[in-house]
């Protein structure tokens, strides 16, 4: 039987190990705003901030906070890892679990953005947006697995 | 839909996990369909019939609401 294009069972567990300490220091990012300081790397482009702006354009070296953007970009990765690898048996029913998972993150991804939209304003509200940029993957990846071991039983 | 493939599995004696191997799909599946959570495509609803030796109306029938 045919199923959905997915990488290979093995990523799954090493998505796992990235993913959930990946998680809970975001989390504890958000929350705590450590600092780890900053570095120098080139980027395709920069547009600069609101008060400075003196190095716009393509191919510029910018002052980077790697912690947070070193997380954002394992969130990503080992989501990718998580959420798209196959099950040990990937059948039609898991496939049908599966996007039934991806319609549900994805309606209450933007649920949840369109009540912060009309309810938060501020700084904050940026800060809870960027936590909203990984919400359909995040909570892709919670519902599936709670379905799957909901059939378990 | 309903499905007997409850019946059919306690007939041959054999466990959703032996079926499941049998034919190719995971354990949940099996569970799914006998509780009547999932319908089978039309792929899968041959080949279980193809394993009990039956027709697939023997096994699988429509419900009024289908």
């Amino acid at each position: 039987m045919k199923t959905i294009n997915l990488i290979p069972n093995c990523f799954k567990i090493i998505g796992w190990i990235i993913f959930l300490p990946t998680i809970l220091l975001a989390l504890a990012f958000l929350l705590w705003n450590f600092d780890f300081g900053i570095i120098k790397i080139p980027v395709l482009y920069n547009d600069g901030f609101l008060f400075n702006n003196n190095s716009r354009g393509f191919f510029k070296i910018f002052n980077v906070e790697w912690f947070p953007n070193l997380l954002s970009i394992l969130v990503i990765i080992s989501g990718f890892f998580v959420g798209f690898s196959k099950e040990k048996i990937e059948d039609e029913y898991i496939s049908h679990l599966r996007l039934k998972s991806i319609l549900w993150s994805l309606k209450w991804s933007y649920l949840i953005v369109l009540l912060l939209l009309i309810s938060i304003f501020g700084m904050v509200f940026f800060k809870i947006m960027i936590v909203a940029i990984y919400l359909p993957l995040i909570l892709y990846i919670f519902r599936f697995n709670y379905l799957l071991i909901k059939n378990e039983k | 839909m309903k499905n007997k493939i409850k019946i059919e599995r306690a007939i041959k004696n054999i466990t959703q996990e032996e079926l499941a191997n049998q034919i190719g799909v995971s354990r949940q599946t099996i569970n799914a369909m006998e509780s009547s959570k999932y319908v089978p495509s039309t792929v899968l609803a041959l080949k279980i019939a193809k394993y009990f030796n039956k027709n697939v109306e023997e096994i699988f029938e429509l419900e009024k609401f289908d």
